[in-house]
């Protein structure tokens, strides 16, 4: 019991790995990353309801040309440094940087999507070199990843946390009918948003489903509040962060199914960092490719 | 433990000293109402150079101190750097936070009190960093605290916000959709960049704009606000729409006796 205990303790914020698997963390995170920023640019060419930095000076500037070809340039600039591992200082911070003024932007044209994750990522890999810079015994392969996770956990808890502050345990309980209008409406907006009736008739299926099952909906609610107020339990050690960054994307599948809703930027970070896909598969063609008869 | 006071640092008690000065002197000035002034007011009263006025009176003070505590922190040989930031950065918060909420004298207080502390028993809490849990507890959790702490205290800015999707299922539930002249559905995505959803959050952020509820439904006040929100449609549009007129509705979800009821109405009008 001491020794698992000991070994318990050894592994404690332990996410060592290795360069490679490093190396596709990045590669994932930079392709997001400029997916989301092309889609921000080339859509979001006012800001009608300025928030945060936005309020300070207008970030549509930068979706106009010729700024956004230089402002991209600079944001494809960054991202090659920080794949190939150069002036990380920089190239981490200037990607948090871009990344705050463009979801900033994004955020003012009245779009709350919850898109800190893709900012937060640079600002901990930043966090973690700076500290590097200043404290050169740190273990770096820990750090970057360690850091990350700190931030992935907060976002989860503090979802956990604003629901229990404004709606208290009726959110799973007593107000658990009400989730059918959200439902309702979700469908009801892909219907005239799209024009496919489909929409309506799923819609209605999984409406009618939660007003007859109470007990299902609200356990299923509570289970995801729980699995958001626990997400500290990501930040204990790189097995544990894998085992439950799977519970989180069924939670994510789940409410896919019942509400059709999809949040790009905390779903991919979370499974680019946590179960990274790429390095999986590159590993699995390596395999592969070992034993092919052609090889 | 023995505690051993840290060198004198010139530096450090200069900047300490100007920059209590000028607070001082900021607080019995005729410009003390700006001490502890919000953003948004400095906007109201200097349009043209509300940022400047704003970095000047309350950033810059902030600023001053906190770099005063790192300086000071650095002359004691006995903090780590896993105290030295956080404190800093706490520090800077309780001063700007603390500033418009409690007062320029208490928050005063408060930085001189934990000042104080810091100098005293920094040697001990120095070598409590340096055994080995204590160390990893703090490196492994202190930017997640920090963040949620941060998140829980600032308003909304990125990359702070306080996640509040979905965090209270409302009783009422609304979409916004096109219909032409004739009734029929014209769908979003095709004739706008806007989707169902993002016409709702326009909606709701023009009711904030306002300083409506939009939960109330003022029909003054809403006729105000869909006019507004065919304005943002029609800059957004990217197909011709159909005459001779289309019509904004909007659907009411309730909840009914056993399930959600609907209920559909006309809000607003585009002459073609």
């Amino acid at each position: 019991m001491k020794k698992k205990w000991q070994e318990y303790r050894y592994s404690l914020f332990r996410f060592e790995h290795t360069e490679k698997e490093w190396k596709a963390i990045k590669i994932s995170l930079v392709v997001l990353t400029l997916i989301m920023d092309t889609y921000i640019l080339y859509n979001r060419h006012s800001q009608p309801f300025p928030v945060g930095i936005c309020q300070l000076f207008d970030c549509s500037s930068f979706a106009q040309f010729p700024i956004y070809i230089l402002f991209m340039g600079l944001v494809v600039l960054f991202s090659v440094w920080y794949i190939r591992e150069k002036n990380m200082l920089i190239s981490t911070f200037g990607l948090f940087a871009t990344g705050v003024i463009l979801y900033s932007l994004e955020e003012s044209n009245a779009n709350p999507a919850e898109n800190a994750l893709m900012t937060l990522v640079y600002l901990a890999h930043f966090i973690a070199y700076a500290k590097k810079r200043f404290v050169p015994i740190t273990n770096i392969a820990n750090d970057r990843l360690q850091y990350t996770t700190q931030f992935v956990a907060a976002v989860y808890t503090l979802a956990g946390i604003s629901k229990l502050w404004t709606s208290g345990m009726s959110w799973f309980a007593d107000d658990s009918q009400k989730f059918s209008l959200e439902v309702m409406r979700i469908y009801m907006g892909n219907y005239v948003s799209t024009g496919n009736n489909n929409f309506l008739a799923v819609g209605q299926y999984i409406s009618d489903f939660i007003t007859k099952h109470s007990f299902i909906n609200s356990t299923m609610l509570f289970i995801a509040l729980a699995l958001e107020l626990c997400s500290f339990i990501l930040v204990l050690n790189k097995k544990m962060a894998y085992y439950y960054s799977i519970l989180l994307l069924i939670m994510h599948a789940g409410f896919f199914l019942a509400m059709n809703i999809f949040f790009p930027s905390i779903i991919f970070p979370l499974l680019i960092l946590f179960i990274n896909p790429l390095y999986h598969t590159i590993g699995w063609f390596g395999r592969f490719k070992r034993n092919s008869p052609y090889a | 433990m023995k505690l051993t006071s840290p060198k004198f640092n010139y530096v450090k008690e200069t900047v300490l000293l100007v920059s209590a000065i000028a607070i001082i002197c900021i607080s019995f000035s005729k410009y003390r109402f700006m001490a502890d002034a919000h953003f948004s007011e400095f906007r109201d009263w200097y349009p043209r150079y509300y940022f400047a006025v704003f970095i000047l009176m309350r950033l810059l003070p902030v600023f001053v101190m906190a770099l005063s505590l790192y300086l000071g922190l650095r002359t004691m040989p006995f903090i780590s750097i896993a105290l030295r930031i956080p404190a800093v950065l706490g520090q800077s918060i309780i001063i700007y936070w603390g500033t418009e909420y409690m007062g320029a004298s208490i928050t005063l207080s408060i930085f001189w009190v934990l000042h104080l502390a810091i100098f005293l028993f920094g040697k001990y809490l120095h070598n409590l960093t340096r055994t080995k849990i204590i160390a990893t507890v703090i490196n492994g959790i202190s930017l997640f605290a920090i963040y949620i702490l941060l998140c829980l205290v600032m308003e909304r800015m990125h990359p702070f916000a306080k996640y509040t999707m979905f965090n209270k299922f409302q009783g009422k539930t609304t979409v916004f959709l096109l219909r032409d002249s004739q009734g029929e559905l014209l769908p979003l995505n095709k004739f706008s960049k806007y989707d169902s959803n993002e016409l709702f959050q326009i909606y709701a952020a023009i009711n904030k704009q306002y300083g409506y509820d939009y939960l109330t439904e003022n029909p003054n006040e809403q006729q105000e606000v869909y006019k507004k929100m065919l304005e943002l449609l029609e800059q957004n549009l990217t197909m011709q729409l159909p005459g001779p007129y289309v019509t904004l509705n909007r659907i009411d979800f309730i909840m009914g006796k056993d399930k959600p009821d609907a209920n559909e109405k006309e809000v607003a009008r585009i002459s073609l």
